[in-house]
């Protein structure tokens, strides 16, 4: 651990804080129809939304925290705002002390967003070019940038891809390139955006393991939007939840879990034809019947009394329990009235 | 909910050991700043170099279309001359020189602005822009010299063989102050194009669904391309000052040729600095209005 990642976690100050945070965006209305179109040209009609409402947060250095929500719940534009591409409408923000929509050279450099949808990486030319490029901008010298370079080469697997074409890579390979680019800097920030978005299951888990990997080593402060729970999960322990541009969570991932009285899914599977008397929508809900497999959402309490009664019940050759999925959860807290 | 945070600190001011002291200087004044601009910039050049070597028979067939291009801008001027001995007041060997100016411009704004300002409609509406915005970098010169086209460098060198001749068969005389008055001049030309370039670039971002800002920098140099002499007096006014493409092609045309007087060069760096600062304004307010793609 260097002197100055020392000096970061012997402070109390918060990595990230904001306060009464807004994102006011102007939406232009149009009506359909041509004389609908030429008639907005002389009077437009306006209207504002607030994409991010009154968002209060604190992230400790070192903090990996999830920050969930369905889409157009604001996730991204707090990302931006954090990183300073755009300004908030009201509320402050601060990351690392500053005001990051100064965008002051040394701030820039002490953090990174990565955006699982764009990339720094250039489409017609192998990585090893974008990070020479990355190594100019951040001005790290030849020797450092040789053994940061082999350091995350080693942990991303990316050894045999860095003279290749980024546009012939898989995106599985592309992913961890890119993850090179942005860490190269050694950020004291990482914002991630989706980053395991279209990759297939094996290449989500690698992904993830070098995130775990990469964060036990540098600690950054790490913050990560993911429509893929098991990133979150694998990853955060807090997660921040909001909705329509409001928190509506904001603590430990197995509470979140817990109140939203989290299902469990059942699956069984029977050797022949279900016994007699078997009903599965008596049990449950079903979510899927195949042969003699039928896969149940059943309440987490009724769990163990349903899979000991179908036990009893003789023919079972399989009978699984599993959590269901946290989006369930979810759904259920953004159905409920915005804190 | 549970786990909440309440409290809000109040607004601090920077906390500067909390933020990764990188090697990064940070007065603009510093010579290593212009070094690390400079090397950040050539290595941009080299990689649009090899993209460019990747599409070799593009790359040849643009060179081949520059190429032709010059050349039937030139049989223009022999055509015109074959009819006339004068266009506007200007004999033939300054209106070839006028020729070699504007061609050395616009192929420098082809070669050097005019990729950059056509991606830029695409970089805002994909977001790719937000990834030039969070680097340390300033965003405002890899945006302006991201990418070269080579292409044009026929051009630009045809031009400089061009004025080269003219001035080898006597068509110029080219005395000490002349050159002196005529490079400032050349300066407020690149200037007033930068200008142009970067305000272009600016309303790109504010406005997000602009397409053709490209096209409407070619348009402006449709205009340079004639003396503003053969214009009226009101318009060649108006292109004096307000739209002052008179200092783009005419007036470094008119130093070398001999009928230009100082004040002009004086009024013609006034402007460049007016302008320059207005696109400058134009740049700061995009940047400061960008909302972004997505999100």
């Amino acid at each position: 651990m260097t002197s100055q990642q020392s000096a970061l976690n012997a402070d109390n100050e918060p990595a990230i804080l904001t306060c009464g945070l807004r994102r006011s965006y102007e939406i232009r209305h149009k009506a359909e129809g041509l004389i609908a179109s030429i008639k907005g040209l002389f009077k437009p009609e306006f209207s504002f939304i607030d994409a991010v409402a009154d968002l209060d947060i604190r992230i400790e250095p070192g903090e990996l925290v999830g920050f969930l929500g369905p889409n157009g719940a604001g996730k991204t534009t707090t990302l931006k705002m954090m990183s300073g591409l755009i300004a908030p409408t009201k509320g402050t923000v601060e990351v690392l002390g500053r005001n990051p929509f100064r965008r002051e050279a040394d701030f820039l450099a002490s953090i990174s967003l990565v955006m699982g949808q764009k990339q720094n990486l250039w489409w017609d030319l192998p990585p090893a070019e974008t990070l020479a490029l990355h190594r100019e901008i951040y001005d790290i010298s030849e020797p450092e940038y040789r053994e940061r370079l082999k350091q995350l080469v080693d942990m991303l697997e990316i050894g045999d891809v860095l003279e290749i074409q980024a546009r012939k890579l898989s995106l599985g390979q592309r992913m961890r390139a890119e993850l090179a680019v942005a860490l190269l800097h050694r950020p004291r920030i990482l914002f991630l955006d989706e980053p395991t978005i279209g990759l297939d299951i094996l290449m989500q888990k690698k992904v993830r393991e070098f995130l775990l990997e990469y964060h036990a080593r540098y600690s950054p402060t790490l913050l990560l939007t993911s429509h893929n729970m098991d990133d979150v999960a694998a990853l955060c322990k807090r997660v921040i939840v909001i909705n329509r541009g409001y928190k509506v969570y904001d603590g430990n991932l197995d509470r979140l879990t817990a109140l939203a009285r989290l299902d469990k899914i059942l699956t069984v599977t029977f050797a022949s034809a279900p016994p007699p008397g078997f009903d599965p929508k008596r049990l449950g809900t079903l979510v899927s019947a195949e042969g003699g497999r039928f896969c149940m959402k059943i309440p987490r309490d009724e769990a163990p009394r349903v899979a000991g009664e179908l036990y009893n019940s003789g023919g079972v050759i399989d009978l699984t329990i599993e959590e269901a999925p946290l989006e369930d959860a979810l759904a259920d807290l953004f159905a409920r009235p915005a804190s | 909910m549970a786990d909440e945070v309440k409290s809000c600190l109040p607004a601090h001011g920077p906390i500067l050991r909390q933020v990764h002291r990188s090697n990064i200087p940070g007065s603009v004044l510093h010579p290593r700043v212009w070094g690390r601009y400079f090397r950040v910039i050539l290595h941009l050049w080299k990689a649009t170099l090899i993209q460019a070597l990747e599409y070799r028979a593009s790359f040849a067939l643009s060179i081949l279309a520059n190429g032709l291009d010059f050349g039937f801008g030139l049989l223009q001027y022999f055509l015109f001359f074959s009819v006339a001995d004068k266009i506007a007041g200007w004999e033939m060997p300054h209106m070839l020189a006028f020729y070699g100016i504007f061609m050395s411009v616009f192929s420098l704004h082809f070669i050097f602005l005019y990729p950059n300002l056509a991606d830029m409609s695409q970089l805002v509406s994909t977001g790719q822009l937000d990834l030039v915005l969070v680097k340390p970098f300033p965003a405002q010169l890899i945006l302006s010299f991201k990418r070269l086209s080579f292409e044009e460098f026929g051009s630009f060198a045809a031009a400089q063989i061009l004025l080269f001749s003219v001035w080898w068969t006597g068509g110029l005389t080219v005395t000490s102050s002349r050159l002196m008055m005529f490079v400032i001049a050349m300066t407020v030309s690149f200037a007033l194009v930068y200008s142009l370039f970067l305000t272009l670039l600016a309303l790109t971002i504010s406005l997000e669904k602009m397409n053709d800002s490209a096209d409407l920098m070619w348009s402006i140099f449709g205009l340079c391309r004639y003396p503003v002499d053969v214009f009226p007096r009101s318009i060649k006014r108006l292109f004096m000052s307000l739209i002052p493409i008179a200092f783009v092609t005419t007036v470094p045309a008119r130093i070398l040729t001999g009928i230009e007087r100082p004040e002009t060069v004086a009024a013609g760096v006034l402007l460049a600095l007016l302008f320059l600062a207005f696109s400058r304004f134009c740049w700061r307010r995009a940047l400061i209005g960008y909302s972004s793609a997505g999100g």
